[in-house]
């Protein structure tokens, strides 16, 4: 293990056109943590959280990736297939499950990138029943793990919408990820499916894992975040601990404007 | 019309179509591109059995050249995606040069077709059509490289960026492959239409098979039968049951989520193409082996179509629908006497009843 960050953000920037929606980000994500991005609508988080699994590629800046054996990889440039490989996971704010087949497969397919075989031996390996057997019964413990086993023959886009939230962290976590990447993970729970996915993200953390997620739901941050980044217009207004940052009058004006003035 | 002598013909090119239908399809299901190329796989494969057969000098037969022409349109099809449909996709700058270059070329693939005599001699003017498709051919690198040039000054790229349309740009380019790869053919091996030299075919090919029928099935129509059916029983496999097949549906499903679960993209569509010509490169090699002859560079254009018209009759994007639809062509080819109006107002038909094709499912709505 290292003491590195296992995620470095630096002068982080991506611009659309005419608008910066990431403007010079810096940021760190300690090894073994949840950390926290949050700020108003359009902050530019999920922007952030594009950078980092490489579905949108940076203007400028650089985002370091420290793998649990100690060596960094930078991941501007990089392909998302190739930056989830060396161990980096995420949800989707909005929910992006495989919805027409099994829960089952879902997960089956996040377990894809763990078997480091060529087309070759994919092709020429009509996997064999022991196999087989293997991948699925570690499907299941994914799907144990987030309170879903008895739902694996369920279509995706027939489970009820907390449990497709948690069928993708499921899937997320079959990709044996060092960091996870949570995209509103509570959006649209009740107060009692919220409070059971605090537990169950603790739990992720306790497996050695670092979690870094986007978060709306204040009690939520508050209640398990070690560290929280607060991001307004693309720029990082406060970093700290939940409390330092509840407390910083830049947090407070970003939230609740600025009609004082 | 409803011979039992037509019956026998139309499951054999009903196998024919669905064989090459399934390129479309999956092609289609992954990257939704029509890759109206892939009847010049279906050429290059018969070509290719007819290289191979020729290089072993009597000693080959076509049952073994298959295997080479398989890898060879494997290679071809994957080639055809690296350098004409992925820098589309890619969005890579030089996208919309090649994609310009490409459209030059078709231009040009016209005023060729045009300029090589009327329609009863189109096709005798070897020595016309070689001078004419090497010009041709000698115009990609220099318009290649003019673009490229043109993009290092900035001419390119920001300006035409932003009118282009990727899906239109990708059609069009297939088309242009399409041409490309049919000229490539020509200058190869010329305009006559070749055959498979006797030596090179078994005999058992052309012997009645003692099915107890009370119609005659020579042994190539079984063969091609036989064939058909243990290649889509395979791809079925291949497609539910194999880690490649697993990356393929999520592909087409969610190619975003997939990448994001460490689903190497642009290796399952290039698996996917190789896959599909090579499927395609089979069924070149039988219709040259079941019609005795008739392997030219023209001779992918109306059953490329026809597969087309398949993949879409069954719904496009679905290798089941693409297989039905085959046979469904196939047999309207049979019963016709091989009449394309017919084909294609059956296609029509089926549309206006069911839009989406028979197992079309209704578009995915994504979150």
């Amino acid at each position: 293990m290292s003491d590195a960050p296992v995620l470095a953000v630096t002068k982080l920037r991506k611009q659309f056109g005419g608008v910066v929606a990431v403007k010079d980000v810096d940021f760190e994500v300690r090894r073994g943590s949840i950390t926290a991005l949050i700020g108003p609508n359009g902050a530019g988080k999920t922007t952030v959280f594009n950078l980092v699994t490489g579905n949108y590629e940076a203007t400028a800046g650089s985002v370091s990736f420290t793998a649990p054996d100690g060596v960094a990889h930078a991941l501007v440039g990089r392909r998302p297939d190739r930056i989830a490989r060396l161990g980096i996971a995420r949800t989707f704010q909005n929910i992006r499950l495989f919805g027409d087949v099994p829960t089952l497969d879902n997960v089956k397919l996040g377990l894809h990138s763990r078997t480091r075989a060529g087309v070759l031996a994919a092709l020429l390996r009509l996997p064999a029943a022991r196999e087989e057997r293997d991948v699925r019964a570690a499907a299941y413990r994914y799907l144990d793990f987030v309170g879903l086993a008895d739902k694996s023959h369920a279509l995706a886009r027939n489970l009820p919408y907390g449990e497709q939230r948690r069928l993708e962290i499921a899937r997320a976590l079959a990709l044996a990820p060092s960091l996870l990447l949570l995209d509103e993970p509570a959006a649209g729970m009740n107060p009692q499916e919220t409070a059971d996915l605090m537990g169950l993200i603790r739990r992720i953390r306790d497996l050695g894992m670092t979690v870094l997620l986007i978060e709306h739901d204040m009690k939520l941050v508050m209640g398990i975040s070690d560290h929280v980044v607060v991001l307004d217009h693309g720029e990082v207004i406060a970093a700290g601990t939940p409390g330092a940052v509840r407390a910083d009058p830049a947090v407070v004006r970003a939230y609740l404007g600025n009609e004082e003035l | 019309m409803f011979t039992a002598e037509n019956l026998v013909n139309a499951l054999s090119l009903g196998a024919l179509y669905a064989l090459i239908a399934v390129g479309y399809t999956m092609v289609y299901g992954i990257i939704k591109l029509i890759n109206f190329a892939h009847g010049e796989i279906y050429m290059l494969g018969a070509f290719g059995a007819l290289l191979a057969v020729d290089l072993g000098h009597g000693s080959a037969n076509v049952l073994l050249a298959v295997v080479p022409a398989m890898l060879l349109c494997a290679a071809v099809g994957m080639s055809v995606d690296w350098t004409a449909y992925l820098p589309l996709r890619r969005r890579l700058p030089r996208a919309d040069a090649l994609s310009i270059a490409l459209l030059a070329l078709l231009g040009v693939g016209a005023i060729f077709y045009k300029l090589t005599g009327d329609s009863t001699h189109r096709w005798h003017a070897p020595a016309a059509h070689t001078a004419i498709g090497w010009s041709v051919l000698a115009l990609v690198p220099v318009v290649i490289l003019a673009l490229a040039l043109g993009e290092k000054a900035g001419l390119l790229g920001r300006s035409l960026g932003r009118v282009h349309s990727e899906r239109l740009n990708a059609l069009i380019t297939a088309i242009g492959m399409s041409l490309i790869l049919q000229t490539l053919a020509q200058l190869v091996w010329g305009a006559e239409p070749r055959a498979f030299p006797e030596a090179a075919l078994p005999e058992f090919l052309s012997a009645p098979v003692p099915l107890g029928l009370p119609v005659t099935v020579l042994g190539k129509e079984l063969l091609i039968w036989v064939t058909a059916l243990a290649m889509m029983l395979g791809l079925h496999l291949l497609v539910s049951r194999t880690r490649m097949g697993m990356a393929m549906r999520a592909c087409a499903m969610d190619q975003e989520t997939a990448a994001l679960m460490g689903v190497s993209v642009d290796r399952v569509i290039a698996f996917t193409f190789a896959l599909g010509s090579a499927m395609a490169a089979v069924a070149g090699v039988l219709y040259a082996v079941k019609v005795g002859g008739g392997i030219s560079y023209r001779m992918g254009y109306y059953p490329g179509l026809l597969a087309f018209a398949a993949a879409v009759l069954g719904g496009i994007g679905n290798i089941r629908g693409a297989t039905l639809g085959g046979v469904l062509i196939g047999m309207v080819q049979g019963f016709t006497g091989g009449t394309f109006s017919a084909a294609f107002l059956v296609m029509i038909l089926v549309l206006l009843v069911l839009p989406r094709g028979l197992l079309g499912e209704p578009q995915a709505s994504r979150a």
